[in-house]
């Protein structure tokens, strides 16, 4: 605090010789004149003093018949004589200051946290409609009601909040794990038909009464696990019948048929090595290039942009970045025969594992690519096996005796 | 009178009030004034005595009307008539 005020009035190191150094000293703390670090130099003192002390001291040096010496002048006033020509220097630091302060009064970005389900897009949009939006007051801002509003206006949020963190409205979103969907009534009966047509190879009945057995050829829709169970007497006629909900595993093998096609001849973009660059500055959400490109050719834009940041949080509201023109030509290719077969190859194992992640096991693949004059085909087909099981509300009851669930 | 009164004896008598701090600060108040001031020694003139302070690598922090400072390694401290 010392060290501050001393900066602010100003002060000198002066080199003190003569006669009688200690009798001026003594004069100066009778005047009140402070003098700190008072060092034994050559043959007289050096000492720091104060300018007003300085002035006021000269009196002295003619009753002690001694020399005084600036060695160094410190402080702001010198400080301010030294730069006296360079005031719009300053006016100009104070300005950037100013500015920058007054930035930071609003908002300029934002960031969502937390969110799944839906896109930050979706969310900036919610803003918009509440009126938060890019370049406004941080202190228009209502965060409670704000919160609130999130929260009322999506179901599946169950927990919300938002803060500001230096220019940027951070807003954290806790959804729903558990998926919600619409509430179907229980199925308390059905039978189990095929998803699928083809050869039953494996059947575990779990509940319900099997109508088919492997080795059966059947068709999408047929009925292989039915949930009516017919109840006997000990005679063996039938008494009644009860309608449960059928449930198993039926593995069906089937052929799942493939074609892909690729056209040989194509438009190929070559890039032609010429590439410019503009630089971009934009304020807000307006841009402005500095610069003007004139590109003779078809041309690709690629963009890049960044916020200028201070520290983590302290975005500006000014964006620089650039965009490359980079040039090319459509020219008229073929596919070699090596370069179809490879595409239509890649195609075919995608398909394939995209089966397999549903759970489809591959039995057996027949597959063959073809040339022909302007196209490569890839036909064939895939054995597959695969639990093709779906429940179905019994349809057909029996028409005799009572039923019982 | 002053015990009865219960003044501070430095104000009354003028005493010198001398504060060391180990044996590198030296504050000293109510003096007259700098004698004599060197690296090895200060001669400090106060209203009853001269102070001699001894030492090596001497120099005065500050120096004002109230209070100055002794800094440096100080070996003796003397009173002087």
């Amino acid at each position: 605090m010392l060290a501050i005020i001393r900066f602010l009035r100003g002060y000198v190191r002066v080199y003190l010789w003569g006669f009688s150094p200690e009798r001026f000293m003594n004069l100066c703390n009778n005047r009140g004149i402070e003098l700190w670090a008072v060092e034994p130099k050559e043959d007289g003192y050096e000492f720091f003093m104060y300018i007003g002390g300085f002035f006021a001291c000269r009196d002295f040096l003619r009753k002690t018949k001694t020399r005084v010496v600036i060695r160094k002048k410190l402080g702001l006033p010198f400080f301010l004589f030294r730069y006296r020509k360079r005031k719009l220097f300053f006016v100009g630091l104070l300005g950037c200051f100013l500015a920058l302060f007054l930035a930071t009064r609003f908002i300029w970005a934002f960031e969502i946290t937390g969110n799944r389900r839906f896109t930050d897009d979706m969310y900036l949009a919610f803003l918009e409609s509440q009126q938060v939006y890019y370049g406004m007051p941080i202190g228009k801002l209502d965060i409670d009601e704000f919160e609130k509003q999130l929260r009322e206006r999506y179901d599946y949020i169950t927990w919300a909040s938002a803060k500001i963190e230096g220019t940027k409205l951070h807003v954290m979103i806790k959804e729903n794990d558990v998926f919600m969907q619409p509430e179907e009534a229980e199925q308390v009966t059905g039978d189990i038909r095929a998803a699928a047509s083809g050869t039953i190879v494996q059947m575990v009945t779990r509940s319900g009464v099997p109508v088919t057995k492997p080795g059966d050829a059947v068709n999408e829709g047929d009925v292989l696990i039915s949930g009516i169970i017919p109840i006997y007497n000990d005679d063996e006629t039938l008494r009644t019948y009860h309608v449960t909900k059928a449930d198993g595993d039926v593995y069906i093998e089937s052929v799942f048929p493939i074609s892909e096609e690729l056209l040989l001849y194509y438009d190929k973009k070559v890039y032609t090595g010429n590439r410019k660059r503009l630089l971009v500055l934009g304020f807000g959400e307006k841009e402005l290039k500095l610069g003007k490109v004139e590109m003779q050719e078809a041309y690709e834009i690629l963009s890049d942009r960044k916020p200028i940041r201070l520290f983590d949080n302290l975005y500006l509201p000014i964006i620089y970045g650039h965009n490359e023109y980079v040039g090319y030509e459509l020219v008229k290719s073929t596919y070699s025969q090596e370069e179809a077969r490879e595409i239509l190859s890649q195609r075919f194992l995608r398909i394939c594992a995209t089966l397999e992640e549903k759970g489809v096991q591959i039995i057996e693949k027949d597959v063959k690519i073809e040339i022909r004059e302007d196209r490569a085909v890839l036909y064939g087909s895939l054995i597959i096996r695969q639990n093709a099981v779906t429940l179905t509300p019994i349809i057909e009851f029996p028409e005799e005796n009572s039923i019982e669930q | 009178m002053t015990e009865t009164l219960k003044l501070p004896r430095e104000l009354v008598m003028g005493d010198s009030v001398i504060t060391m701090r180990g044996q590198n600060e030296l504050f000293i108040e109510n003096y007259r004034g700098i004698l004599e001031c060197c690296e090895t020694s200060i001669w400090v003139s106060t209203k009853h005595f001269r102070l001699c302070i001894e030492g090596v690598d001497l120099s005065v922090a500050y120096y004002t009307n109230d209070e100055m400072k002794v800094t440096g390694k100080i070996e003796h401290v003397s009173f002087m008539e």
